[in-house]
């Protein structure tokens, strides 16, 4: 008690500091400003992580912890993967938090968040809940899934899977610490030049965001390589393609855009570490040209949407269908639209450029390739209702979730639609309006998706459902508080108020709007506070040991097998006749999947620490480089190398047949 | 289970109501607004028909299919695809998106072209610095700052350019934003209606005070606008007698005109923003009310309602020393220079 008062006593003496320069440490080329917010976050950090270390020790779980860290088995992975994005989405959803309480009233000041401060919260809220919360939700969900629904032991390449996870944590955990060390990215998740060069913004912030996004990104091209080898190759005897589930369906098309997308990401990356490592001229205004950067940037942020979005179509496909206790209907059509939108995808990044000065055939152009989208889009909306027509419809959480993205999904579609209409988005354009608009689709369509798929898939990983009351409470409150959020943004963008404002006057005739807006926020953090305590709630109780079809009704490959799944999925791979396997097993044969006669011997990767060294090797030398210590650098790059080596000479002891 | 859900929205829209909402951009204050307003309500029509078709048909499904319902469940509906009604919804679609289609084609062929060719039009040349607008009127040779002044009913031209990061040039009821990117020149073509005061922003993230970056638009009749064009160049000299604003001139020409130029045809003194007929101005710096008040606290400590901004404080100056500066700055108006004490 007696160190909170004195902690409390120090943080406000901090405060009325705030601002002032006086306490700063110096920090290799940057200094330490010790502002209240970051001596906040060095207390926090300190607390959960010495929290963390006791809590491992006094139970004894050290040795657990040393195998999952070594793991390459997929559901621990994927474990891994959605535990790392929920602690990411906490740190996210803490930064829109003091943005929301910033602008909830016209002129004031909110702790520090005023101008740098808000600028660099609103960064790390982008960075984060793009490359750091949703994607690696989705590949949580894709890496527990997949394997179960197409009949494979494990993803094509075990090694190359947990590499991936590990890079992506180092990554974020680049952009994380960024605040305690010297200055978060403030440029915004685009990051645009030359706002982004040394100068202008800190160039410790943008050396974080280049190496944070950089050094996950390398590991998500691989996640892509990795998938689509595993959905081409590994499929069980008689799952063609074409009677794969749509969440795969779904995910592998995203993986391909991934491969596609990403390469151009990762070279506009180097030449913007370049521009503010080695003060080269590629984006900048004067020799250079910062349209360049806007165009890599969207060639890869275009197809990112719908990477974000694709798995949770696919995945909201197999929900629906379950529920309704009904095939999907127009499974051809899902696919053929699944690949229009990821096609028409590569065609439309200058969408997000129409203010820039290009003419009216370039803006056209773009405009009619957009709104080209919206047709793919919507024969999906319509297969997932006929879907439910005749069919027999129970509304458990996931199902409910998959419902509440139906018409949230179509109100963020049919801005989607307006704001793709280029004489009238110059008046949209960088205002709020595209803020509400790409916030319905994306916490109205892909974090719908991520929840839906963690209530569904719950009971394969730890063989429980969760408390489906509390489930039903934090889905409605979610829903009020998404619409309550981010409908009145449309409606302030009409008002004149431009993104990215850390403030707005008393006469701009915003404050409702942003009030209402506020509201939502705080009520959607209660939504998400009770599903984490839901989640605590059950892992603590071990309530109900979930049957292998958990939720009844189960179609696909996943729901035959014991919840959680086993450590050896299949002995014998399952031949596959029909879609909707399982189902179809239940209607003809009791519910007996038919089994391969003999057992094929199949190589196992076994553990191995070679991914986190790796990965804490990136972390070296990203240190090195963000510090401008390049000895640094250049000895962690020398070490990336020599693992990789070591890998490559010792592979072969790692693997072992089995039968 | 969906009433709550309406319930939601209508305690929206009764918050909403309750606030007397202000939609600049549907209250246009010229053609090229007005044009984007009808756009903008003509396509969230035609987007609305959607919305309906498939809320209908979702709550429709819902009520007459949820599991337990006595409905029975057979024939066509059961079928996994339905090649008709497959091709309605592809078809109709494209048939709506190409009624969109077609308006803002034309609309935009129209705002771009106008802005590429037209040259009897005025033309304005826009400087983007952070955290201020410079506006250079090259045919009158007047530059001033903060506050754009335009003649009511005219076709405009605004060069935009860049002096340092990319901004984006915005003014809500006047019509659509442009970018201004260093090394590059971009045209935005806009036409001014009824006299009024307009509210313009930056609408690109530009750094720390990008949500300062702002500039108020007054649109003149056509007479005021012709005063205040031959006013705007010349800068007000104090009257003999009037010893504070001498006192206050000297403290400018001491403090400030390292940066700033008091009148509006200077090409010296050009770091930060003009201030000619600073008096008249509405706003300081375009975001507090020009009063004695506030203008003391500016200039005092700037930072404190514009982060990162260049401008230093002066905390230097005696009270004596502000008050006179203030009486000097607030002397430099419109009425002032047309009675002649230039």
């Amino acid at each position: 008690m007696r160190s909170l008062t004195i902690y409390i006593v120090f943080v406000k003496k901090m405060y009325w500091k705030a601002g002032s320069d006086m306490y700063s440490i110096p920090f290799f080329n940057t200094e330490i400003k010790l502002a209240s917010d970051i001596i906040f976050g060095y207390i926090t950090a300190f607390i959960l992580g010495g929290g963390a270390l006791f809590f491992i020790t006094y139970k004894k779980k050290w040795l657990i912890l040393w195998g999952w860290i070594r793991t390459t088995d997929h559901l621990k992975i994927g474990i891994m993967y959605l535990a790392a994005a929920c602690a990411f989405l906490l740190r996210g959803g803490l930064d829109a938090m003091f943005m929301r309480m910033q602008l909830a009233f016209p002129n004031i000041d909110f702790w520090v968040f005023q101008g740098e401060k808000y600028n660099q919260m609103m960064t790390t809220h982008g960075t984060l809940m793009i490359f750091f919360v949703v994607m690696p939700f989705l590949f949580g969900l894709m890496n527990v899934a997949i394997p179960l629904q197409i009949g494979a032991r494990d993803l094509a390449f075990p090694f190359l899977n947990a590499l991936s996870f590990w890079l992506f944590l180092t990554g974020g955990m680049l952009v994380n610490i960024s605040f305690l060390l010297g200055g978060s990215p403030e440029a915004g998740w685009t990051s645009y030049a030359p706002l982004a060069i040394d100068g202008f913004t800190g160039n410790t912030g943008n050396n974080f965001y280049a190496f944070g996004v950089q050094v996950s990104g390398i590991g998500t091209i691989m996640t892509a390589i990795n998938f689509i080898v595993t959905i081409v190759k590994m499929r069980a005897p008689g799952m063609t393609m074409l009677r794969m589930p749509l969440f795969t369906w779904g995910s592998f098309i995203t993986v391909i855009l991934i491969l596609f997308a990403f390469p151009a990401l990762a070279a506009a990356l180097v030449l913007l570490t370049f521009d503010n490592i080695l003060a080269t001229d590629f984006y900048t205004g004067g020799p250079g040209q910062p349209l360049l950067w806007q165009h890599l940037f969207w060639i890869f942020g275009h197809p990112e949407v719908y990477i974000i979005i694709l798995p949770a179509f696919g995945l909201f496909s197999d929900i629906i269908s379950h529920f309704a206790r009904k095939a999907v209907f127009g499974y051809m059509s899902m696919i053929i639209a699944l690949g229009l939108i990821a096609f028409l995808g590569f065609m439309v990044w200058v969408h997000h450029m129409f203010t820039v000065g290009y003419g009216v055939a370039i803006n056209a152009i773009f405009a009619i390739s957009t709104m080209l989208i919206a047709v793919p889009t919507g024969i999906k909306v319509f297969n997932w209702l006929f879907t439910i027509r005749g069919g027999s419809v129970r509304f458990p959480t996931p199902m409910l979730f998959a419902l509440g993205f139906i018409p949230t999904f179509v109100m963020g579609g049919v801005t989607g639609v307006m704001v793709s209409m280029v004489s009238a988005d110059y008046q949209y354009h960088d205002s709020y309006f595209v803020v509400g608009h790409f916030h319905y689709v994306m916490v109205g369509g892909t974090l719908m998706g991520i929840f839906a798929g963690l209530y569904y898939w719950m009971p394969k990983m730890f063989g429980l459902i969760l408390n489906e009351t509390l489930g039903k409470i934090h889905f409605w409150t979610f829903l009020v508080g998404l619409h309550l959020t981010f409908f009145p943004m449309h409606l302030a963008g009409l008002n004149g108020m431009p993104r990215r404002v850390y403030t707005y006057l008393p006469e701009d005739d915003l404050f409702g709007l942003n009030f209402a807006s506020s509201i939502g926020a705080i009520i959607m953090a209660f939504s998400t506070a009770v599903f984490l305590f839901n989640l605590i709630r059950s892992f603590l109780k071990k309530e109900g040991d979930a049957e292998g079809d958990a939720w009844g009704d189960g179609r696909n490959l996943e729901w035959s097998i014991p919840s959680p799944a086993p450590e050896h999925r299949w002995s014998k791979l399952p031949v596959v006749r029909s879609r909707d396997p399982f189902w179809a097993a239940k209607e003809q044969h009791q519910g007996r999947l038919e089994y391969e006669t003999e057992a094929q011997p199949y190589v196992e990767e076994g553990n191995t620490i070679l991914p986190v060294l790796i990965s804490g090797f990136f972390f070296v030398a990203s240190f090195g480089f963000i510090f401008g210590l390049h000895w640094v650098g250049t000895a962690g790059i020398a070490l990336i190398f020599a693992t990789m080596i070591v890998r490559s000479l010792t592979f072969d002891k790692n693997i072992t047949l089995s039968r | 289970m969906k009433r709550r859900y309406v319930g939601a929205l209508m305690i929206i829209f009764l918050f909403l109501s309750g606030c007397q909402m202000r939609l600049d951009v549907l209250n246009p204050a010229g053609d090229v607004a007005a044009g984007q307003r009808d756009l903008i309500v003509f396509s969230l029509a035609v987007m609305m028909i959607v919305v309906i078709v498939v809320a209908i048909l979702f709550i429709w499904f819902l009520w007459k299919y949820r599991a337990g319902s006595p409905i029975e469940r057979k024939g066509q509906m059961l079928k996994h695809s339905n090649r008709k009604l497959e091709i309605a919804w592809t078809v109709l679609p494209v048939l709506l998106l190409a009624l969109m289609a077609v308006p803002m084609l034309i609309q935009t062929y129209n705002l771009e072209t106008k802005a590429d060719t037209e040259t009897d039009a005025m033309q304005i040349n826009v400087t983007g610095h952070r955290y201020w607008w410079q506006f250079d009127y090259p045919n009158d040779n007047i530059r001033t700052a903060q506050e754009l002044h335009l003649p009511a009913n005219e076709e405009i031209i605004f060069h935009l350019e860049s002096s340092d990061v990319i901004h984006s040039f915005w003014i809500p009821q006047l019509g659509g934003k442009k970018d201004a990117i260093p090394g590059q020149t971009n045209q935005l073509y806009l036409k001014t209606g009824e006299p009024g005061i307009y509210e313009g922003k930056c609408a690109e993230l530009c750094g720390a005070s990008h949500a300062g970056m702002r500039f108020q638009v007054i649109v003149h009749e056509e007479e005021d606008f012709k005063k205040w064009k031959t006013a705007v160049k010349k800068e007000v000299t104090p009257k003999e007698g009037e010893t504070v604003s001498h006192e206050g001139k000297r403290v400018f020409q001491q403090n400030c005109l390292t940066c700033h130029a008091a009148d509006g045809t200077a090409v010296q003194h050009t770091k930060g923003p003009n201030l000619t007929l600073y008096g008249d101005r509405e706003k300081i710096s375009a975001i507090l009310p020009n009063d004695e008040k506030h203008l003391k606290e500016w200039i005092q400590n700037p930072e404190k309602f514009k982060p990162s901004i260049d401008m230093p404080s002066h905390n230097n100056l005696s009270e004596q020393e502000l008050n006179a500066l203030v009486d000097y700055l607030h002397s430099l108006r419109q009425e002032n220079v047309l009675e002649g004490r230039e």
